[in-house]
């Protein structure tokens, strides 16, 4: 059945080449070139044959992807409901309907990772232009695995006006807060646990549009209660006994006040690669009750930015001075008011609250490097250390640790950061969302 | 050792075939994999799966009727996810994909040959494709008209729908006549940049064989518009106001006079079916059953959109449409549908640097970035693609290599494209004249003089990069017949003057009961007389290379047909 077909199929080209020799031989890519070896196309809708028949794959390639097929099937269907997913939550993002006014109530869910056995979940409710068109109340709860148990309120009016107002207020209670001791030597086998119960709010008056270029005067109030945990063991009485710690199940309330401030000069706020960025606080705490301290609390920091030859490779420094200085009659600080080697404060490659003083001091190197985007590769090196007075910090007993990760600026105020890194005890890996260095 | 131990890779594999035919194949993954399209639909179809096939067709006879398929459209976000993410991760992982590149390092040919060529290295007439420039040169003024006579969209316009996906504003329209058109804003700033790249790069794929919709270049004013009534009272659930009309007008670009640019596109004659994937043949479409990264036009494509700069080849980007032709029976008719992103272009402004050197999420180059620590340049960064046009964007044929071109999100065809494909795809480059291009680039009618100039210098420019790498890699010898016992072929590169007159070493060797020893034979024209060759054999095999070159030589295969000889077979690579 074939052979025929070829027979005529080829002999058509034949005779078209015969038909067309006459004239010159034209060149290809010529205005007057036809490809001298093609008879009447035809129709592809018309009757007739197809070029091949359907294809199939291979069998030999077929038995030595078998095992493989199998073997990662199950990655596959995670693939395929991902795909799934991003198809039906990606539509209801980018094409959310009809445009609804900036304003409104919304209720939605949220989730909370505190690590990888702590997960927490509750409503978040956010009410744009409450109570002026460009403000915005967030309240938020969650409640976690590890009975953690959190409430926020935050009222941003005007954020980005020359003038504006903010208020933050939170409830936090823990069950399993991490203790080690006081100072830069502690054990980390004295690792112990206790429950800490804050509550807290903060009103600012927000003086610059920018949060890197604003003043904030601030006032508010924190309580603090410690007490017996659960969730985890052993006990901070077990390891400290009690009367060794000053203000151990002891609550303090304060009432604060003072200002706090960010200048950055920075090419880009996101990514910066060349400028500085310096930060300032200071709030003064005086005691609700005659039994609570009275003392400052401070923290300055630096950043600076400097280009390797190019804005996509970056070394960066920070440089942190944080403390706690009793005022007034107060001569000892209550173990929960230190400073803390926690959240921003926390030293690389050591447990978050692992070390705790009057005073704080950090220094940090960065090398960075564009990967794909606005994800920066780094390398680092940290030095830390806590002491009870400045003069006490010398740089022998400082805990060093290196390590790398990777950086995504996701706005000016904050950046995802994956890191892990090494020290003398050990590596640690962490993921956070907060500080934008 | 007990038996069930030394039979466990036996059962191991059958537990792999066992569960291999309990899931839906598609799940699997592999584009061969699917099912016999339109398996379901048999009963009620006509026969189009006869075994009825001829290597030496011209036309791949894919519109035979058939009754219209379901709809079917991958999600748009979905999708690209899956694109971009899935199949490059998976990709990665790919073991038994590793071994079969480690097989060819040791010369093993592992890659598998386009299933749509002809027996003359060709890609036959379908539903895909259209053999146009290679093969009959179109004229300039046709070439400039596109798929259809120009016409223009008549004003005054009414609006019926907003424009939904895709990164572009705009929005549907009526005519004055009751034609529909999509309409679509240039970026600000950048009147004719979309509008233009859209313009130049549909003329030239459809010139090239491809299907493309009918598309023109537009300005107009907002009295121009008018909101159809259901559309501005939201009666059928969407609404678009006069001030949200207002507002979207300006995310568009302005010319100095005050009016809008824009590009308009005919809606496509048809039942819209959604966009084919390359994952798998589309459901109900009886006559789709090549596994679409095996059409050798969807490989060959990579060439003509590394020319053009088309590097957003995403499936979305592409159409189904059902043409009905009678008795409610009709064919599936295939489109690229939106070529705006090339060149310098991009939906939201001028394209980012990187877009046509790497990937969206490309692991090779995030691993270079990282391994480096950052001291890796990389070629976009190398390349001079800011060009101070607004019209034009970032474009450049300076730093450009036609074998480094990478689409935004990986391609499976691009993926498994061969040699033969690739010289396919640059045959068809090739044969653009200087002529036509510049047609090419007239149709998108650019205010900017310096645009016309640097697109058509850009785009030939590119152009012969493109042959003398591909030709250099295979031998650029083609349109092989016989003629007065005379075998006669085309040196490509010759013909179009990248090269002087050069010489070929012919091998040749008989087949069938009266083989003899192969012979050589040194050619200084592209012409072997057969006649002095003293072949007995009824066919014979000829391997031709050229003299000199590490190109890789052209086999054709001649048969005896009475006294004279007939090409009936042509290999490139």
């Amino acid at each position: 059945m074939h052979t025929p077909r070829v027979a005529l199929a080829v002999l058509g080209c034949s005779l078209l080449f015969h038909a067309g020799a006459s004239g010159a031989d034209p060149r290809f890519g010529d205005s007057s070139w036809v490809a001298p070896n093609v008879a009447d196309i035809g129709d592809p809708s018309a009757d007739g044959p197809r070029v091949a028949l359907p294809d199939h794959e291979r069998r030999w390639e077929t038995a030595l992807r078998l095992p493989f097929r199998v073997a990662f099937f199950p990655m596959r269907l995670v693939a395929r409901g991902t795909e799934v997913a991003v198809g039906f939550y990606g539509d209801h993002f980018m094409n959310p309907g009809p445009k609804r006014a900036a304003g409104g109530l919304k209720v939605a869910p949220q989730i909370e990772a505190g690590g990888p056995t702590e997960i927490g979940g509750g409503p978040s409710i956010t009410w744009a232009g409450f109570p002026s068109g460009d403000s915005k109340l967030v309240l938020s709860g969650s409640w976690s695995t590890t009975d953690r148990r959190r409430a926020r309120l935050s009222e941003r009016i005007g954020a980005r006006r020359p003038v504006g107002f903010r208020l933050l207020a939170g409830y936090d209670s823990r069950p399993n807060l991490r203790f080690y001791g006081i100072g830069n030597e502690t054990s980390a086998a004295d690792r112990s646990i206790f429950l800490l119960e804050s509550t807290s709010g903060e009103a600012s008056l927000l003086l610059g549009a920018s949060p890197l270029r604003q003043l904030r005067l601030v006032g508010g109030y924190s309580a603090l209660s410690p007490r017996r945990g659960y969730r985890g063991q052993p006990l901070l009485e077990d390891v400290f006994p009690p009367g060794t710690l000053p203000y151990d199940h002891q609550a303090t309330q304060e009432f604060l006040y003072g200002a706090t401030g960010d200048f950055a000069s920075l090419d880009d706020e996101r990514d910066p690669s060349v400028g500085v960025h310096g930060r300032g606080e200071f709030r003064r705490a005086a005691g609700v009750r005659d039994a609570d301290p009275d003392f400052n609390q401070w923290l300055l920091e630096g950043r600076a930015y400097a280009p390797v030859f190019a804005k996509r490779r970056v070394i960066a420094l920070r440089g942190v001075y944080a403390g706690v200085d009793p005022v007034g009659g107060t001569t000892t600080m209550p173990f929960d008011r230190l400073v803390q080697s926690d959240g921003d404060l926390r030293f690389a490659g050591y447990p978050s609250h692992r070390f705790q003083d009057r005073q704080l001091l950090l220094g940090r190197i960065e090398y960075r490097w564009e990967v794909w985007g606005r994800v920066r590769a780094l390398a680092l090196y940290e030095l830390g250390e806590v002491a009870p007075q400045a003069s006490a910090f010398t740089a022998r007993a400082a805990r060093w640790s290196y390590g790398g990760g990777l950086r995504y600026g996701l706005t000016n105020e904050a950046a995802i950061r994956l890191e892990v890194a090494e020290s003398v005890e050990g590596l640690e890996g962490t993921f956070t969302m907060r500080s934008s260095f | 050792m007990r038996p069930w131990i030394r039979s466990r890779p036996v059962l191991t594999l059958a537990l792999s075939w066992a569960l291999l035919l309990a899931v839906p194949a598609g799940v699997l993954g592999s584009p061969a994999e699917n099912p016999a399209p339109g398996a379901e639909f048999s009963s009620a179809a006509p026969d189009t799966s006869d075994s009825e096939t001829d290597a030496a067709t011209w036309a791949d006879h894919d519109g035979r009727p058939i009754p219209q398929p379901p709809d079917w459209d991958p999600n748009f976000l979905g999708h690209q996810f899956r694109e971009a993410i899935v199949e490059p991760l998976s990709h990665a992982f790919d073991i038994p994909d590793k071994m079969l590149f480690v097989a060819r390092a040791f010369g093993a040919q592992t890659r598998r040959d386009a299933v749509n060529v002809n027996a003359f290295d060709e890609v036959p007439n379908s539903t895909w494709f259209t053999n146009r420039n290679h093969i009959r040169a179109v004229p300039v003024a046709e070439l400039r008209m596109g798929p259809d006579s120009t016409y223009l969209p008549a004003k005054p316009w009414t609006i019926t729908h907003a424009k939904h996906g895709g990164a572009s504003v705009g929005f549907q329209i009526k005519d004055a006549h009751g034609k529909k058109w999509l309409v679509k804003l240039d970026p600000p700033g950048h009147p004719q940049l979309c509008t233009g790249a859209d313009m130049v790069a549909r003329t030239l794929l459809h010139a090239a064989g491809y299907n493309v919709p009918h598309n023109e270049p537009v300005r107009f004013e907002r009295g121009d518009l008018t909101l159809n009534q259901d559309l501005e009272r939201g009666t059928k659930g969407e609404r678009l106001t006069d001030a949200d009309l207002d507002s979207l007008l300006t995310k568009g670009a302005v010319f100095p006079d005050g009016s809008h640019s824009a590009i308009a596109s005919l809606f496509l004659s048809g039942h819209v079916l959604g966009s084919p994937s390359l994952f798998r043949l589309r459901p109900g479409d009886l006559n789709d059953r090549y596994s679409h990264p095996n059409r050798r036009e969807l490989r060959g494509l990579y060439v003509v959109s590394s020319w053009l700069g088309f590097w957003d080849t995403k499936d979305a980007d592409f159409l189904d449409t059902f043409v009905s032709t009678r008795d409610s029976l009709g064919h599936v008719a295939h489109y690229i549908l939106d070529p705006g992103s090339s060149f310098g272009a991009d939906a939201l402004g001028p394209k980012m640097l990187q877009d046509g050197f790497e990937g969206f999420v490309d692991f090779g180059w995030m691993a270079r970035r990282f391994i480096t620590l950052g001291f890796v340049i990389e070629p976009w960064r190398r390349a001079r693609q800011e060009t101070g046009i607004p019209s034009i964007g970032r474009f450049e044929s300076a730093v450009f290599d036609p074998g480094e071109f990478v689409p935004g999100v990986p391609d499976l065809a691009y993926h498994e494209m061969t040699d033969g494909d690739a010289y396919w795809g640059a045959k068809i480059v090739a044969s653009f004249s200087d002529g036509q291009i510049a047609a090419a680039v007239d149709a998108a009618q650019y205010d900017d003089p310096r645009a016309r100039e640097f697109l058509v210098r850009s785009l030939i420019e590119r152009r012969d990069k493109i042959a003398r790498y591909w030709f250099g890699r295979l031998a650029p010898l083609d349109f092989f017949v016989v003629q007065d016992q005379e075998l006669r072929f085309h040196d490509l590169a010759q013909d179009i003057g990248l090269t002087s007159a050069r010489a070929y070493d012919v091998e040749i060797e008989s087949a069938g009961s009266r083989a003899q020893t192969p012979k050589h034979v040194h050619l200084s024209d592209p012409v072997l007389p057969l006649q002095d060759l003293e072949i007995g054999a009824p066919r014979v095999s000829i391997q031709v290379s050229i003299t000199g070159s590490g190109a890789k030589p052209v086999r054709v295969e001649l048969t005896r047909r009475g006294t004279g000889w007939l090409v009936t077979l042509v290999r490139h690579g």
